[in-house]
């Protein structure tokens, strides 16, 4: 490692720095609640943002294990957001347990190194790397809650299945570097163009793994089933810091590895995409509609997104100027701000033993906190992609995209989901405000919660009114992607 | 009786034998409903996956398999540590490691 290796890796230097730092503050200067280690986390987190922030330095660290550019840049910044929210919401969460699970901390922290490695890896070992690194910090994250079966359980399945997925990307890693004669993206990327892969079987097994190893992280139908009883069981804020986190890494190392191969993949894997697209967003829409416990509605919403996202991935096309990639960019980064707003309400409701959410619990809800109720409208309408808030402009630029790329039907097909979609979304913004307050009803406000959930608010209507900027940051983070090929 | 000494094992049996593995693994964490065979069957999936690495990589004449391998093992290491660390946990509160018992989630 050098020292031009280090200062170019410098907001994930940072960020583990803050992981360890945190375990060390626990271990000596052990104190009532979790303020302190709130306090140690966001102020190496901030940080790190700063030096996301300001990166002009560009370049490939560790022999083109990484790339520090304004792809990388932008991630980092989404990530470490999530990372910040996911505190607020989770600070005030454990620290009401008997004993408050300060290894919630730590373990945030370092899943957030995961997921900047995964965005910035342009070697598969670093992607790799950087998932499991991920992955093995959000199994703990979600059994943490020892005293409740179900969090246990959560923990377990998702083991099991992550696992079970990675073996699968693995081996589709090794076939392609069999096939390809190396792990490095870019020189795989020369590697194909080169050669003719039309009847390499390694080759075509490879891609097949390698996608059912992704599909089962971003949730894609029909490796999706892990991922309403893993929410339902965990911890709310830790299901918030998946849905929103981990979806957002596993596309960016997805979009980088499908750039790569897409000169060999022609046709075939373009309608297999479309396929999976449909199935994943119809899927998902069409069971969350059935559901009435707010968590699991929330779990297949998360699959329904995973297929709009899939929509720009069948789009993409690798160059300076693909719309679809940064429409994608951008959607993530909203997904990751209106799904952390939902999933703060559910930590503002959800009791500490991880009973289960009904939607009922809603009812009346405007009426004693009018402010989170129309935080909450604003969530839920930015999911559902109504204008002006900003999942409109995230469903705009993805769908667009598609239609410019010649897949009218597929943009079709995803508008009409949308709208099926308003109808679950609304329901909840129905009962908040058209019903009278159950008895039992949440009646306390967690102040912390409460300000995060106003933050994020104002963040969508803001980029909804105002998608210029953001959409300019995206647009610089494709062109940085297409020059590191 | 073939001549053993003129048989050669070269790459294509490497791969054979490790695509064989991985599906025993694959079979085995589908069909078998005790979370520690589960995990075992998922060490099989891996160990073929490197297996196959390191075929490739000799094959290649080329370093980069031999350094994935050994990421893959160490990572191995850490999912089976956590998990065992969950499962115990859960064999206290149940007493039974059966997946089919794990079913409080679906209720």
């Amino acid at each position: 490692m050098t020292w031009s290796d280090a200062s170019l890796i410098a907001p994930i230097l940072w960020v583990t720095l803050g992981g360890v730092a945190v375990l060390m503050t626990d271990a000596f200067w052990r104190r009532a609640g979790t303020g302190h280690l709130t306090a140690v986390s966001v102020v190496f987190l901030t940080i790190a943002a700063i030096y996301a922030a300001r990166s002009d330095a560009s370049g490939s660290a560790f022999a083109g294990a990484l790339a520090a550019d304004s792809f990388s840049a932008f991630f980092n910044l989404t990530f470490i957001v999530v990372a910040l929210i996911t505190l607020a919401l989770g600070s005030s969460y454990f620290a009401d347990e008997e004993q408050p699970l300060v290894e919630f901390f730590p373990l945030v922290m370092f899943a957030t190194v995961g997921m900047m490695v995964m965005a910035a890896a342009t070697d598969m070992i670093t992607i790799f790397l950087g998932l499991e690194t991920m992955s093995i910090s959000l199994y703990v994250l979600a059994a943490l809650q020892r005293r409740s079966i179900l969090s246990m359980e959560a923990g377990f399945k998702y083991l099991i299945l992550g696992a079970f997925s990675s073996a699968f990307l693995l081996y589709g890693m090794a076939l392609l570097y069999g096939s390809t004669g190396s792990t490095h993206l870019p020189t795989m990327a020369t590697a194909i163009q080169g050669v003719g892969f039309d009847r390499d079987l390694l080759f075509w097994m490879g891609w097949g793994f390698l996608l059912v190893g992704l599909g089962f992280k971003i949730a894609m139908v029909p490796f999706h089933m892990w991922t309403p009883d893993v929410y339902d069981g965990s911890p709310a804020p830790v299901a918030g810091f998946m849905a929103a986190g981990v979806k957002a890494a596993s596309f960016a190392a997805m979009l980088r590895v499908v750039w790569t191969g897409l000169p060999a993949l022609g046709d075939m894997w373009i309608d297999m995409l479309v396929v999976f697209a449909v199935v994943t967003m119809t899927a998902g829409n069409l069971i969350a509609l059935a559901q009435s416990n707010l968590k699991r509605m929330l779990a297949y919403s998360a699959i329904a997104h995973a297929g709009y996202l899939l929509v720009g991935i069948v789009a993409t096309t690798p160059s300076m100027t693909d719309p679809a990639a940064r429409g994608i960019l951008f959607y993530l980064m909203v997904y990751a701000l209106m799904n952390l707003g939902a999933f703060a309400l559910i930590t503002l409701v959800s009791s500490r033993e991880g009973e289960k959410v009904d939607l009922a619990g809603f009812a009346g809800l405007a009426r004693r906190h009018p402010v989170i109720s129309a935080c909450v409208t604003v969530f839920m309408l930015s999911l559902a992609g109504i204008p002006p808030t900003a999942g409109f402009w995230g469903k705009v630029y993805v769908f667009e995209a598609a239609v410019r790329d010649g897949h009218t039907v597929l943009a079709v097909i995803a508008l009409l989901n949308s709208a099926v979609a308003m109808f679950y979304y609304l329901r909840v913004v129905v009962l908040m405000y058209m019903r009278e307050p159950e008895d039992e009803a949440y009646t306390g406000l967690d102040p912390q919660v409460g300000a995060a959930m106003v933050v994020l608010a104002v963040a969508l209507l803001w980029i909804g009114l105002f998608p210029g900027p953001m959409a300019e940051l995206a647009r610089q983070g494709v062109s940085a992607l297409a020059g590191s090929f | 009786m073939p001549d053993l000494t003129t048989l050669h094992v070269h790459l294509g049996h490497y791969l054979t034998l490790s695509a064989i593995l991985f599906f025993i693994g694959v079979s085995g964490v589908v069909f078998r409903r005790n979370a520690i065979i589960m995990f075992m069957s998922i060490e099989l999936m891996l160990t073929a996956v490197n297996l196959t690495f390191l075929a490739v990589s000799r094959q290649l004449g080329d370093h980069q398999g031999h350094v994935f391998v050994l990421f893959a093992l160490a990572v191995a290491a850490a999912e089976a540590g956590v998990g065992l660390a969950i499962l115990v946990e859960i064999f206290k509160r149940r007493g039974s490691i059966d997946v089919d018992d794990f079913r409080k989630l679906m209720e």
